[in-house]
């Protein structure tokens, strides 16, 4: 044998041997403390992530920071007061993707644009315990402060994310569902261990996202399509659908569940509930149990302190801290948002001041709770659906507003034309409304409508140039014709925003256009 | 560099040297060793797949093992020194057919070889040839004849073959040790030395040069080879020398005794395989037949160049004869390696499997699994590209620096380009009509 073992080669091998297997140990031990159960191969992905993004956003954000400071100090000042919040957005995103063509998620492009952009803009985020306390009017935020929150606690939702926050001095929230988290090595879910490193970051703080109320359930004998927090799901050993009692019971479980563990595997206090797909229909999307959605409703608020559900038409799109005490609504970002795009959707969804005076040379946060709305040149228009007899809008941001006069000139030639005014949402409003000849006073309360008086007027006609108006105030409301009060009832129980909304019995006819809208302080 | 600069001058040289033998020294050694922890790594978190399937989860960690066991036992090879008192004589052995452009060079070396001029005897043989290989023979016997004790051209006017120009010159050769040099292959000065140094051991009977690529810059392919040479004679027959049992020594320079090989000479020469008579793979086959009682030895200092293929279609030729002498040859040597060392015997039953399994492992990355799983075979291609990424490193740090990556890409796409040859080779193992050339 030609074997030449002399001791200064045997030590080399010891110790390259000794060397490689620490290392291999090592990387193991790592990859499972900063990635828990995630598969080898994925951790290997997630980590090359990692460490560009947090690269280039740590030297992005010390950029950033130094643009910021140099224009603090050189740059013109902006003129403004710093005003303190009257109601506070809150943000809602799943995962941040590299694919242009997932409906669902927003890209790594515009989620960067839209970050930076708010950033630029002003926009500040706080934390959950920031926004509960304002809500319950214990503390005061800036004006342009809002909250941030992630849906189903997928990987995606926060190794492409966090980098930005840091770099931004940002925070979010992540709506984790209690059980994805527990699935052993899940490439798309993050790990309890990864959520752990999260929370300690400090920039993120976790909420209840269901335990495993996420996917689809059976509502009958074949596979599921069913909502598990709306609809009543079918019981296979049973061979038929639930009872309300056994919906309750099994809302309420999931409910506790999700919390408990959540609490016991994290610490903590998760006293927030994100509706899971609370998208546009809520949770009303149910197939077989309408009341179900407002049985969770009810669970959900005897179990967490504050439920999101995404805002709809129906809603205002900020949260106001004098509305309703458990339903939050959030935003959707959807996945072709620019910044610019984002920045406006809040910029129209702020919280406006009286008085009001709108051209329409622009869309400045007028919603279409149902109906067609179009802001062209210098005139709105509204239209009923084909199939339906009304058009209704509202304008966003007018939550707060109290005592006014709503003046509007109107081009109207058909069915009747009514001002909207005290509005809370969508189905909760008072009415100023015209038809040829006569006026009338309306209370609607949850889509239910009272008249609370009726005027037969000569001088209410059709007309290109029409003056109606809607007067506010104390427990008065009055309506106008030509800037002449027509009508006026002493039953006025709330305050609120404004809307316009338009009627035909012919379906698919009722239309308006406005020229101008002006609303002043009382 | 001054040395009897300003201090600064001295301090600055001193900065370099240590700079560089940091990063352009131990630098790809340390990549080196990251590229192994690299492949370890990966292997321990694919070393699950042994339990889903026996075949390939073996396949997998074997072919790591028996690489990373290349390394380790050539790192342990030892080279002996030149033992001043032992100088067998020596008989040059150049068979040459069509070589007009290199065989004047081949035997001019001859003159320059630092060794006893009364020890050393050229046998030439013209095997054919239809260009001017004669006339340069009778040119070099010009140059050289005077440096020598004997300078023997035997000219024949048909093609006989390789083997026979071999066994010719071995019989008519009167010294103790004979070397074969290929018509294209120059050796250095002190190759000799360095050749018959082992053979002061009786056991030894054949001895393997280390050979160079000569023409390693012409382009990305002589690269290649030149990185694929030196790995295949520093690690592999290295590792193969320990234990005595080269299974190839190569006709571009390797040293037989002439006592042990003359009884085998003619077996040799009439060898047969399958019913046809062998005409490629001489250096292969010789070996074996001496390996079979004797040992085979690697000298790492006895230096020659050849020169090698530069054009993708001659190279394509050329692996495909090697696999086939490669497939003739190990069958007939696996009959009798299991007496061998235990190490030596396990090494060549594993590299026969693997060599064998690597054609199917290949097929079933990168056609059955896109095509039925639709998984593209990243991780495969990315250990392949690791393990060779490994060898030019390896190359790199202990050759200094030269342009090795790029070569390394084009090994990686030659592999995946030729893993069909040994499967062809097996098939086509009776057809010889790519002979030599």
């Amino acid at each position: 044998m030609y074997l030449d073992i002399s001791l200064k080669k045997i030590l080399l091998l010891c110790a390259l041997g000794v060397i490689l297997y620490a290392a291999v140990n090592a990387t193991f031990f790592l990859k499972d403390a900063r990635y828990g159960s995630t598969p080898p191969f994925a951790s290997a992905a997630l980590a090359v992530e990692e460490i560009s993004l947090r690269s280039l956003y740590g030297f992005l954000g010390v950029v950033w920071d130094i643009e910021r400071r140099v224009q603090s100090v050189f740059g013109p000042g902006t003129g403004e007061v710093e005003r303190t919040a009257r109601a506070v957005p809150v943000l809602t995103y799943h995962r941040i993707v590299n694919s242009k063509n997932d409906l669902n998620n927003v890209t790594a492009n515009n989620f960067h644009d839209q970050m930076l952009t708010l950033k630029e803009a002003g926009w500040q985020t706080i934390t959950l315990a920031e926004y509960r306390a304002y809500m319950r009017g214990d503390i005061t935020l800036p004006e342009k402060s809002f909250l941030i929150t992630f849906d189903d606690g997928a990987k995606e939702s926060f190794y492409p994310v966090d980098p930005i926050l840091s770099a931004l001095g940002y925070s979010a929230v992540m709506y984790v569902i209690a059980h994805a988290a527990e699935i052993p090595e899940s490439t798309y879910y993050l790990s309890s261990t990864e959520i752990r490193r999260m929370l300690e970051t400090g920039r993120w703080e976790i909420g209840s996202h269901s335990y495993d109320g996420h996917r689809p359930y059976s509502t009958d004998s074949a596979e599921g399509e069913g909502l598990f927090f709306a609809d009543k799901l079918w019981r296979a050993e049973d061979g038929r659908l639930e009872t309300v009692e056994e919906f309750r019971a099994r809302v309420h479980e999931d409910l506790v569940h999700a919390r408990s563990d959540l609490e016991s595997t994290y610490g903590g206090v998760i006293e927030t509930f994100a509706f899971p797909l609370g998208n546009e229909t809520g949770i009303a999307g149910s197939s077989n149990f309408p009341e179900g959605a407002s049985i969770t409703e009810h669970e959900a608020g005897e179990i967490y302190a504050l439920g999101f559900l995404q805002t709809s038409n129906n809603v205002f799109s900020f949260n106001y801290p004098s509305h309703r005490a458990f339903i939050a609504y959030r935003i959707h970002v959807d996945y072709d948002w620019s910044g610019a795009r984002l920045l406006r959707q809040l910029e129209v969804g702020l919280p406006k001041d009286v008085p009001y005076q709108d051209s329409f040379a622009e869309n400045r946060g007028w919603i279409a709770a149902w109906g067609m709305l179009d802001v062209g040149t210098h005139n709105l228009a509204l239209h009923s659906d084909s199939d339906a007899s009304s058009a209704s809008i509202f304008l966003d941001g007018t939550y707060l507003w109290d005592s006014y006069t709503f003046d509007a000139s109107a081009h109207w030639q058909s069915g009747s034309i009514s001002l909207l005014v005290d509005l809370i949402d969508a189905k909760t409003y008072d009415t100023c409304a015209f038809s040829p000849g006569s006026v009338r006073i309306q209370h609607t309360e949850s889509g239910t409508t009272t008249v609370a008086a009726e005027k037969r007027n000569a001088l209410i006609t059709f007309g290109p140039d029409v003056h109606i108006g809607a007067r506010v105030h104390g427990d008065v409301i009055e309506c106008t014709w030509n800037y002449t009060s027509v009508i006026e009832v002493y039953d006025r129980s709330h305050g609120g925003g404004v809307g316009v909304q338009v009627w035909n019995p012919m379906l698919g006819s009722a239309s308006a256009q406005l020229s101008e809208v002006l609303v002043r302080p009382f | 560099m001054q040395t009897n600069g300003t201090p600064l001058h001295r301090v600055g040289a001193a900065l370099t040297r240590a700079w560089n033998a940091v990063v352009r020294d131990t630098g790809p050694w340390f990549f080196f060793f990251v590229v192994v922890y690299i492949i370890v790594t990966l292997k321990a978190v694919t070393v699950n797949a042994v339990y889903d399937h026996i075949f390939f989860g073996t396949y997998s960690v074997l072919i790591t093992t028996y690489i990373l066991s290349r390394f380790l036992l050539s790192y342990m090879h030892k080279p002996i020194r030149y033992d001043p008192r032992y100088e067998p004589s020596v008989a040059f052995v150049v068979p040459a057919k069509n070589e007009e452009g290199n065989i004047r060079e081949t035997l001019r070396r001859f003159a320059e070889v630092e060794y006893p001029r009364e020890k050393i005897e050229v046998i030439a043989i013209n095997d054919g040839s239809t260009d001017g290989t004669l006339k340069e023979m009778q040119r070099a016997h010009g140059e050289v004849a005077p440096h020598v004790r004997r300078f023997e051209i035997i000219n024949w006017t048909e093609n006989r073959g390789k083997r026979a120009g071999m066994a010719t010159g071995a019989f008519r050769a009167t010294h103790d040790i004979v070397i074969f040099i290929d018509s294209d292959s120059f050796i250095e000065k002190d190759a000799v030395r360095h050749l018959v140094k082992y053979f002061a051991d009786t056991a030894v009977g054949a001895v393997s040069g280390h050979t160079d690529v000569w023409n390693r810059d012409t382009n990305l392919l002589t690269q290649m080879q030149a990185i694929r040479y030196y790995i295949a004679f520093k690690v592999y027959k290295a590792a193969e020398s320990v234990f005595g049992s080269v299974t190839c020594c190569p006709g571009c320079c390797s040293a037989y005794r002439r006592a042990y090989i003359i009884p085998l000479l003619s077996s040799w020469l009439h060898q047969k395989f399958l019913g046809t008579e062998c005409t490629f793979g001489d250096d292969r086959s010789l070996t074996n037949f001496v390996i079979r009682k004797y040992r085979a030895v690697y000298s790492a200092e006895a230096r020659a160049h050849t020169v090698v293929p530069d054009s993708f279609g001659v190279y394509v030729r050329q692996q495909q004869r090697w696999k086939k002498s490669w497939v003739r040859e190990t069958f007939i040597a696996s009959t009798f390696m299991w007496r061998k060392h235990w190490v030596a015997a396990l090494s060549f039953y594993s590299y026969v499997f693997l060599a064998f399994a690597s054609p199917i492992v290949f097929f079933r990355a990168l056609v059955w699994h896109p095509l039925v799983l639709g998984v593209l075979p990243i991780v495969y291609l990315l250990g392949l590209l690791l393990m060779l990424l490994m060898h030019g490193l390896y190359y790199r740090a202990r050759v200094g620096p030269r342009a090795w990556f790029l070569a390394i890409v084009n090994f990686w796409f030659n592999t995946v380009l030729l893993m069909w040859q040994l499967p062809w080779a097996i098939v086509t193992i009776r057809d010889s009509r790519w002979g030599t050339r």
